[in-house]
């Protein structure tokens, strides 16, 4: 059960969500279009809708462990359909940051190892290397055989080769030049 | 009252607005000629269906029939088909004439006019500008205006299966309506109760037929709102608020839409989406308010004095009537045209 | 007497070219001035006292600014005090016969009462009071709950009021709820207000079939809070949400307290499902009651919007104006024709679904007399005359006469006949190319079709008789098409005895625009016949 207290953190909350984010999420209809184009919301990943609603409610905690803004891919198929233009990817960002800050457990536990091998290839190779990022990430996390089911299925279909493994990565060094400046001026250009 | 008047009161549409303004001024003995482009009165209203059940539930649609019969056999008025306004010409204190133009012959004639009542309806909102619908690329999905034709011809059997089973039907509400992204950030006041009158319907025709409404807000208000509700509450009518945001063919020949339903994200098959349309303002809206130099509003749609005054324009002489004010069903758009009525009168009056 | 009545009527020069309007407070003065509007005589018959409105507001300042200077325009018209009276329907106009005895006759008659609001339901703690005009106001910053449509749909204007003061609250640093089912508002206006309630932070919480909870708490736990308020919110994942306020306010709608005496009988059948005056039929839009000359605005049709109100009551003046020009406008002609063969058995003035028919009292031998002003010409008193003296001059029964001799030589054998309201399959019938064996004869009304002409059709060669009447709700005699049906059972328990044709007779509803349906009827129907028959 939620409780609305009429405290000021629930004001403080929405205000916060809406200034970092640029988005005026009380202009939301709650019209549910943005649900039901969504490509990561399933059984068990709610809609943007519902996130919303927790967040003009107020509802901190539910809208910070709820796991959508961590699924959101930043398609902007939400805005696109959006009859008052709101930007969710805009708003998993801030969601994101507000998490970091105050230190929330992400919804995917591993979700921040994941992005700093994803970055790592890309800073490498100047592009995922998907077979070597995901066999990394399985052996951080140490679940070694998750997601093989669909691995098979990719190899069969030649998106991934296992060759790639035996054959050894190319590096690109203009990308890794990239990734230095960014650290240094701290801003890319 | 008749002998106050020494000119007429030209009015611009032969929709139901226009009908029904031309018949009660006729009815109070005050000329009216009707301008109207298409080659039929009755606009709109007359491609809609009945919508009875056991009983009449109301949609209006019938009215335009009594207008029609009653404006076209009244001595006090004239009908002009195929024409258009093209001229105003004001006097100091108000009107004095309008040119017309026959646009077949190009023929152009002037009537001499006291006031003038703009009555461009609307023009409804062609779901093809948001592609996501998929209304002319998907089939078995249409407006809710391709219902009520096939409705009216009564080919409802059409969109039963092959093997004669029930309807699957979702209504999406605000389709054109409530959008800010397309300049309409308004409710369109009649398709709720339209699309709940139209399941009824569909229902009483074939009673297995299985209707779910998609929606944001039921907007439906006025006399007739709890008895629609009630009604279709009885006959199994879904309501679901929420309106899907994706309709997808699947192999079978049905329809797939994904929406939100506690929560979750459930997956439901339909075999045919009605789109409920919004109205939009008219086409000729620009080209009148250009000739007429009466304003539009933010929305397009013409603007009126206040709140208080609804019918009359901010230019004098001339009056707005029915939905080219904003959206309107037929029986605000009845009550409207009295106020419209009143006012002329009370202005001629002033007059003289 | 209603000659009598006539000249000692004195109000004014033309006797009906006057309205009376009976009522109290704002919306008596609003109708009294849109009447005025359109060069009409009025008098003003106050009823009860001068009860507060029920106007709600959905636009704070300028409407009351709106108010005052509305109240300063508006006449105040004195009239006699209405008590106990009698309105009697006359040939064009109502004869009013006020307590004192005195009569006169008005060409139109308003009701405009102030109605009153419905008390809180009672499953709801006793505190909760029901919203009013001027309760809650928002000067009073805390957390306040409104509830709509429970139970049943609030009234739009009650909801944009709730919500006006919400949004005032919220922006003063309280913090306001609103439940509700549907969308609380109606029109561009409403729509704004709604929009602007979101955008300062009101809380709208949507309930589904579960009704939110209300506890009254008994020892509150913080100094103000006095409510505790639970509702499962159909966005949110459907789990229930709770919170406590210090007042919950419940949207009622108008009910109409009292009526007039004399309008009793003169609005008889004339309340729509929800018990307001004017019925639902779609000849009664706006006001106009089924009754011409016969209005009612305001609360006590079921309308609180002060602009709505305003605009029913022009246009219904406007509509006033239109009867009275043709009431008082000399009629050319008779529209019935009385034969001696009446007997005054009244049939007819009881049936007349337009009050046109009175008994004209005479010394040695009344007569009834029909309303050529009031006739709308539907039949059905001819239909039911147990002496058939009564006929209507523009549907004569010696039209059904030559065409029942037709039928009984001319036709083909499997001939059916389709007998049709003017109204609705009259237009009907214009689109559609009639099967060979199809007669279609256009009636007044379905309710003008006489058991004895049914049966005398039949008793010729036809197959079958369909009778096409209007939708129930839709027959501009009210009761017409649902007499037509009432008639066709009736008949069909003996048909079969009679003619030895059973299910030759049907009867179905319909509307102008149902031209294809109409076809699609006619040939189940011939289909159905030739099948039994065969």
């Amino acid at each position: 059960m939620f409780r609305f207290t009429g405290d000021a953190s629930e004001k403080n909350f929405l205000r916060q969500v809406i200034d970092k984010s640029g988005q005026n999420l009380l202009e939301c209809l709650q019209c549910g279009k943005c649900s039901g184009s969504c490509p990561v919301a399933s059984e068990n990943v709610p809609g943007p809708r519902q996130l919303v609603a927790e967040i003009l409610s107020g509802l901190k905690d539910e809208a910070l462990s709820n796991p959508l803004w961590w699924y959101c891919v930043s398609c902007g198929t939400c805005m696109t359909r959006c009859p008052v233009e709101i930007n969710m990817y805009e708003v998993a960002t801030a969601l994101c940051e507000i998490a970091q800050k105050e230190g929330v457990q992400p919804s995917e536990p591993d979700i921040h190892l994941f992005e700093e091998i994803f970055l790592k290839s890309v800073e490498k190779y100047g592009r995922v290397k998907e077979l070597r990022t995901v066999a990394t990430y399985n052996f951080r996390t140490r679940h070694f055989l998750k997601d093989m089911d669909k691995g098979i299925i990719l190899m069969r279909k030649g998106a991934i080769s296992p060759f790639e493994l035996l054959k050894g990565w190319k590096k690109d060094p203009r990308v890794s030049r990239i990734f230095e400046k960014v650290r240094k001026g701290g801003q890319g250009e | 009252m008749s002998d106050h008047n020494n000119g007429q009161v030209v009015i611009v549409g032969g929709g139901i607005a226009g009908l029904a303004t031309a018949k009660l001024l006729s009815e109070n003995g005050i000329p009216f000629a009707i301008v109207e482009r298409s080659y039929k009165l009755g606009g709109h209203t007359k491609d809609w269906a009945c919508m009875a059940t056991d009983n009449c539930n109301r949609c209006h649609s019938c009215a335009v029939f009594d207008y029609e019969d009653f404006v076209t056999s009244s001595p006090h008025g004239e009908i002009l088909l195929r024409h258009e306004l093209f001229t105003v010409t004001r006097s100091t204190s108000g009107l004095r004439s309008v040119g017309i133009r026959c646009i077949d012959s190009g023929a152009e004639r002037e009537l001499p006019a006291t006031a003038l009542v703009l009555a461009v309806g609307f023009e409804p909102f062609d779901p093809i500008e948001k592609g996501f619908w998929g209304y002319g690329t998907v089939e078995g999905v249409m407006t809710l205006s391709d219902l009520n034709r096939l409705m009216r011809l009564d080919d409802l059997n059409k969109l039963r299966p092959d093997n004669g089973g029930p309807l699957n039907l979702a209504f999406f509400q605000c389709v054109g309506s409530r959008d800010k992204t397309i300049g309409a950030d308004y409710c369109s006041q009649y398709c709720c109760a339209a699309a709940i009158r139209a399941a009824l319907r569909t229902i009483h025709q074939y009673p297995e037929s299985k209707v779910a409404i998609f929606y944001i807000d039921l907007q439906i208000v006025g006399k007739t709102a709890q008895t629609l509700m009630d009604q279709a509450q009885e006959k199994g009518v879904r309501f679901l608020q929420g309106v899907p945001g994706e309709i997808q063919p699947i192999e079978d020949g049905g329809l797939q839409v994904i929406f939100e339903k506690d929560g979750q994200n459930v997956v439901e098959r339909f075999d045919w989406i009605v789109l409920s349309i919004g109205q939009r303002p008219s086409s000729s809206a620009t080209a009148i308010a250009r000739i007429t130099e009466a304003p539009l509003n933010e929305f397009g749609f013409f603007q009126t004095r206040s709140q208080s005054d609804p019918v009359r324009s901010p230019l004098n002489g001339v009056y707005i009537a029915g939905s080219c004010s904003g959206p309107a069903n037929i029986p605000d758009v009845a009550m409207n045209a009295g106020k419209v009525v009143s006012a002329i009168i009370k202005d001629i009056e002033q007059t003289i | 007497m209603l000659n009598l009545l006539k000249n000692n009527s004195l109000s004014c020069t033309v006797p009906n070219q006057s309205a009376l309007v009976v009522g109290n407070g704002l919306t008596a003065s609003i109708v009294v001035a849109a009447i005025k509007g359109v060069g009409l005589d009025v008098t003003h018959a106050r009823f009860g006292s001068n009860s507060s409105t029920l106007f709600h507001s959905c636009d704070n300042e300028s409407f009351i600014t709106f108010l005052d200077a509305l109240n300063e325009q508006l006449p105040t018209v004195e009239g006699p005090q209405w008590g106990p009276t009698e309105i009697v329907p006359s040939e064009n106009g109502f004869v009013v016969t006020f307590d004192s005895g005195e009569s006169h006759e008005f060409g139109s008659v308003f009701l405009a009462i102030e109605g009153a609001l419905k008390p809180a339901p009672k499953d709801l703690p006793a505190e909760v009071t029901t919203i009013t005009p001027d309760r809650p106001t928002a000067s009073v910053v805390s957390s306040v709950c409104f509830l709509l449509d429970y139970k049943e749909i609030t009234n739009p204007s009650i909801g944009a009021h709730s919500i006006r003061v919400a949004l005032e609250n919220q922006m003063a640093g309280g913090h306001s709820f609103v439940l509700l089912r549907q969308t609380p508002v109606k029109g561009l206006l409403g729509e704004t207000l709604y929009e602007a309630a979101r955008l300062a932070g009101v809380r709208f919480l949507r309930y589904g079939t579960e009704p939110p909870k209300i506890e009254r708490l008994s020892t509150p736990i913080e100094s103000s809070a006095r409510f505790k308020v639970s509702v499962v919110d159909i966005i949110e994942s459907g789990e229930e949400i709770s919170f406590d306020c210090d007042c919950v306010f419940v949207g009622a709608n108008p009910i109409i307290e009292r009526l007039p005496d004399g309008f009793r009988n003169l609005l008889t059948e004339e309340t729509d499902q929800q018990g307001f005056l004017i019925q639902d039929s779609v000849h009664c839009l706006a006001g106009k009651s089924f009754h011409r000359g016969v209005y009612c605005v305001g609360p006590s049709s079921g309308c609180v919007d002060l602009f709505e109100t305003m605009m029913t009551a022009a246009s219904t003046a406007v509509d006033a104006a239109a009867w009275l020009n043709f009431a008082n406008a000399p009629q050319s002609e008779e529209k019935m024709s009385v034969t001696e063969q009446c007997v005054r058995c009244l049939t007819c003035i009881r049936l007349c679904p337009h009050s046109a028919i009175t008994l004209n009292a005479g010394a040695s031998r009344s007569n009834v007399k029909v309303s050529t002003v009031r006739c709308m010409e539907c039949g059905i008193c001819v239909a039911e005359c147990p002496r058939t003296a009564l006929d209507l001059n523009s549907f004569l029964e010696d039209g059904f006469s030559s065409l029942i001799d037709r039928l009984k030589t001319e036709t083909s054998e499997d001939a059916i006949v389709v007998f049709g309201c003017y109204r609705s399959a009259g237009h009907a019938i214009s689109e559609i190319n009639l099967p060979r064996n199809v007669i279609f004869f256009p009636v007044s009304c379905a309710g003008r079709l006489s058991e004895s002409i049914l049966s005398a059709t039949l008793a010729t060669r036809v197959k079958g008789i369909l009778i096409l009447g209007c939708h129930h709700g839709n027959c501009r005699s009210n009761n017409g098409t649902d007499w037509a049906g009432v008639r066709l059972a009736n008949m069909s328990k003996r048909l079969g005895s009679l003619f030895g044709k059973v299910g030759a007779i049907s009867y179905k509803t319909l509307a102008p625009n149902e031209s294809a349906r109409m076809l699609r009827l006619i040939n189940n129907f011939s289909g159905s016949v030739c099948e039994i028959s065969n």
